[in-house]
């Protein structure tokens, strides 16, 4: 039984245009995916594929005028609503958490560091005052923050952007989570501040046997960091499977030109298949909605493509998975 | 059937703009109709019919002259009209290029600008404008000018902001990066965006303009008696509310709300429609 | 140590903006107005009495010299006397002072009770129908005239309905007006245990007070809502959200981050309707410093205009003054900015 399992989730953005008519952002078409407990999958995807939406819908952030128009989400065998529902949840800050992007705005500015992961566990847990103190302490000092005494007493405004993203990770882990979504976790910071950063968001995923979505538009960061990996485009997701395999053969025309857009195969074997426009989610294609930018494209990609299942759980969504 | 479309379409886009629309559009056209669709003149008396109350001869009544309220107040969208439109004009063609330059240029004209609206700031331009009406006399063309030059530093503002945005563009950078001299960058780059942004505060402005014209005559300062302007009628009014003939003052009164509120759903829709972002975050 | 200082900076920057509004208030109030000179002499004066009377006010000599020496007589608290009765402009204006301000402060504190939830509401659906309901509500009040408002509110509550007593001042003739301690007269009748005068003031208020928070409600309805909005759609509100808080830590972390802007707008509207109070005094015959004010531009009386002037610029000052330090202590961020 998968922790985590997302069925056929479809997302729409209803508005009105200017001749009054309404709209329709097709968002998400049919979104499935599982993660299994201790599995780090990573999420890609180019910018508005889907890959935050997704996050916010197993987050229970979706407002409107977003609506669900089919799907399910479970979790450790129960339900999860991806609307908003305001009422408290105990799922939401315990067994699924978040860590944002642009980690300095998302603590609150004024309150301390401390007092913020104090609040984080008795928001869910009875807890006193002084045991949540010292385990935010413990905490602070798991993410590898120096001086966490010290910085439990800080205020937002006055950390770094590595050190902030620690914090969230800090916040995020404190109630000992099943399922970790980190949401583009790395943006913005340097390059070495986003590798160490990283690596203790591995460590603790994995000491503390976590299950951990990464979302992110980096393949390198997949490659060193995550298990599975989920390769999204406008709302589907195209190709899924171990990273290793994916890397090594990829099934899907888009992964494919994904892989081959690294400076490195780049620099291996010059310019590929060249990309593209994002699709236009008011007017997607019928069938397979990656048809107008494929090199492969035929007569019979009018049609919705099967989601062709390989060894070792992968799978790809593509009338010619199986050709090389 | 498609050129019905796009009023049709900003219409129902902003449901706002098309109110605010709709109500200036009507008094604008009563502006110019009044003399026609007036029963009698603005200021023609009728010495044995004073204080008559709302009906028969006189729909809205008579005020203490024994004149006709109805047609005072039709007459009255002239002065509103013809005192918020030119005083509009002067705070755009003062407080734009002012905005522009603060903006682009910064500098002397820059920290200028930013003083004078501190000191606005702290004084509240009502009494300004009271000041100098009292002190240079309360005529039409001093209330004019005297509302179009306080209002232009505010407008000054806004543009200033807007450019000071527009300046970090990047279209800008790439004009001057071609070699655009200063004023033509601020002239075909800068101008034509900027004023888009302001034009939302344009029908704000001047709803304020109408509001302090009328508060200006009501207090005795601006425009007076026998003229039909709506602050100088509620004045007029006021002596009669206390011993119950309400009509003098109320109508004059509506006639203004009517139009200071659609000058202002007005600006609101431009605001809408212009930059719906804005919207958003609620400003 | 820092509020020291922050204080000696704000003081610093303000006095040149005062000294610039007096300025420009000296030289409004003189240029073209009616000559005072022949005001004050009346209509039999001849030659020699306005050459006298122009020497005694100073009025023969240029203009900045006349400047000069009103700073020099305003660095010792001497503001000058009223021609209307000679009078010390300074005694005039700290007895009607607070007069003005209990109006003010009661408008604006109603105002600020019934606008700022209403604009945090509305807020938290944004083009919602109670927001849209409220915007429109709010844009109407936005447009009444204040003095016709008061008219209306005399005509339908005292004339038609009889409920509020007649609007003449701030305590009913009927009464006995109690020893003034601090000037408003409902605080010092309570002051004195002086029940009737102390209801009768109460009753006296409340037409004014009504009109002015309608007045005042409008633009602390919208500056509430967009600031609000602005919190909401923030990302460590997101975060929260995210992190399952309970609507009621939600809604106390939203209300703690809307404090400090919020604080902020109340000071500038404060400031704002101090001078808009004159006219709701006129109406209401209520003889605070607006109408004290109001009647000195009116007359020409160059003395109390700039000490009005003067007091709403100083008060204003302060305010701010007030609200800033107060931003300071609500907010960690400002603490590094300043």
């Amino acid at each position: 039984m998968s922790l985590l399992s997302v069925e056929d989730l479809h997302v729409h953005f209803v508005s009105r245009g200017l001749d009054n008519r309404l709209r329709v952002a097709r968002a998400l078409n049919g979104v499935s995916f599982e993660v299994e407990e201790g599995e780090v999958l990573g999420l890609v995807g180019e910018t508005g594929a889907g890959k935050s939406l997704t996050a916010l819908a197993l987050l229970g952030l979706l407002q409107p005028p977003a609506r669900v128009t089919r799907g399910r989400i479970r979790f450790e065998d129960r339900e999860l609503a991806p609307l908003a529902s305001g009422a408290r949840d105990h799922v939401r800050g315990t067994r699924v958490t978040m860590i944002p992007q642009s980690p300095q705005t998302s603590l609150d500015p004024l309150t301390r560091i401390g007092e913020q992961l104090v609040r984080m566990q008795r928001e869910h847990r009875r807890v006193s005052k002084a045991d949540a103190w010292r385990r935010a302490g413990e905490m602070l000092a798991e993410v590898r923050i120096p001086a966490p005494e010290q910085r439990m007493h800080a205020w937002p405004h006055e950390l770094s952007g590595g050190m902030a993203q620690r914090v969230l990770i800090a916040m995020a882990l404190v109630n000992q989570p099943r399922l970790v979504i980190a949401d583009e976790p790395t943006t913005g910071l340097d390059v070495t501040v986003q590798a160490e950063v990283l690596d203790t968001l591995r460590e603790l995923v994995r000491a503390h046997r976590m299950s951990a979505i990464l979302i992110t538009h980096d393949l390198g960061i997949v490659a060193h960091y995550c298990d599975r990996i989920a390769v999204m485009f406008a709302g589907v997701i195209a190709e899924q499977g171990p990273t290793r395999a994916v890397f090594r053969e990829q099934r899907h025309p888009y992964t494919r030109a994904l892989i081959a857009s690294t400076p490195k195969r780049i620099a291996e074997r010059g310019f590929g298949e060249v990309g593209g426009t994002p699709p236009d989610l008011y007017a997607l294609p019928e069938g397979c909605l990656y048809r107008d930018r494929c090199a492969r494209a035929a007569d019979i990609c009018v049609q919705p493509p099967p989601n062709v299942p390989f060894p070792g759980k992968h799978a790809a969504l593509c009338h010619f998975a199986t050709e090389p | 059937m498609s050129s019905l479309v796009l009023p049709l379409g900003i219409a129902r886009r902003s449901p706002t703009f098309a109110a605010g629309a709709a109500i200036v559009g009507v008094l604008l056209l009563t502006a110019f109709l009044a003399d026609v669709i007036s029963p009698y003149g603005p200021t023609h008396t009728f010495p044995y019919e004073v204080l008559k109350p709302p009906g028969g001869k006189f729909l809205l009544g008579t005020d203490g002259n024994g004149m006709d309220v109805l047609s005072r107040v039709l007459h009255g969208t002239r002065y509103a009209f013809g005192i918020s439109v030119p005083a509009g004009l002067i705070m755009v063609l003062i407080g734009v290029p002012l905005g522009v330059i603060a903006g682009y240029k910064g500098g002397v004209v820059d920290e200028a600008l930013l003083r004078v609206l501190d000191v606005l700031r702290a004084f509240p331009s009502i009494i300004l404008a009271l000041a100098v009406v009292a002190a240079t006399g309360a005529s039409l063309v001093n209330v004019v000018l005297v509302i179009g030059f306080l209002d232009s530093p505010i407008f000054a503002r806004v543009v200033r902001a807007e450019v000071l945005a527009l300046r970090d563009a990047t279209f800008v950078r790439a004009a001057i990066a071609v070699g655009n001299p200063p004023w033509r960058v601020m002239l075909v780059h800068i101008f034509p965006n900027a004023i888009l942004g302001a034009t939302a505060q344009l029908p704000v402005r001047m709803a304020w303009a109408v509001r302090i014209s009328a508060t200006l005559a009501f207090i005795g300062v601006g425009i007076q008696a026998p003229a039909p302007e709506w602050g100088a009628m509620i004045r007029q009014g006021a002596e009669y509310v206390i011993s119950g003939e309400w009509w003098v003052a109320t109508f004059p009164g509506l006639a203004l709300i009517g139009l200071v509120l659609g000058f202002n759903l007005l600006g609101d829709g431009l605001t809408d429609i212009l930059d719906p972002r804005r919207k958003a975050t609620g400003k | 140590m820092l509020i020291a200082r922050f204080l000696a900076l704000r003081l610093a920057v303000a006095v040149p903006v005062v000294l610039g509004i007096v300025f420009l208030t000296f030289m409004l109030i003189r240029i073209g107005h009616q000559d005072p000179v022949a005001m004050l002499a009346g209509p039999l004066a001849d030659a020699s009495t306005y050459a006298m009377i122009r020497k005694e006010l100073d009025l023969d000599r240029p203009l900045l010299q006349q400047f000069v020496t009103y700073v020099e007589h305003l660095a010792h608290g001497d503001l000058g006397r009223s021609w209307q009765g000679g009078a010390p402009v300074l005694r005039e204006i700290v007895t009607h002072f607070p007069i003005t301000l209990e109006l003010v402060v009661l408008a604006v504190g109603l105002a600020a009770f019934v606008g700022i939830p209403v604009g945090i509401r509305a807020a938290m659906r944004p083009n919602g129908r109670f927001d849209q309901i409220t915007r429109f509500g709010a844009l109407t009040a936005f447009s009444i005239p204040t003095y016709w408002m008061g008219l209306m509110a005399i005509l339908v509550f005292f004339y038609f309905l009889r409920w509020a007593p007649p609007p003449m001042g701030r305590v009913s003739l009927e009464v006995i007006a109690p020893p003034v301690v601090t000037g408003s007269v409902l605080v010092d009748s309570l002051i004195s245990a002086n029940w009737a005068a102390a209801r009768s003031a109460a009753a006296q208020l409340v037409l004014p007070v009504a009109c002015f928070a309608l007045l005042a409600m409008a633009p602390i309805i919208k500056h509430t809502r967009a600031i609000a909005i602005e919190v909401f759609g923030s990302d460590y509100m997101r975060f929260a959200r995210a992190s399952g808080f309970s609507r009621r830590t939600l809604r106390r972390m939203a209300l703690r981050n809307s404090l400090a802007p919020v604080l902020t707008f109340l000071g500038t509207e404060l400031t704002s309707l101090l001078a808009a109070a004159s006219l709701i005094e006129y109406i209401f015959s209520w003889g605070g410093l607006g109408q004290y004010g109001l009647n000195a531009i009116l007359q020409g009386d160059f003395a109390v205009v700039q000490g009005y002037v003067l007091t709403l610029a100083l008060f204003s000052v302060v305010v701010f003054l007030v609200v800033d330090l107060a931003v300071l202590v609500l907010e960690p961020r400002a603490q590094l900015r300043a």
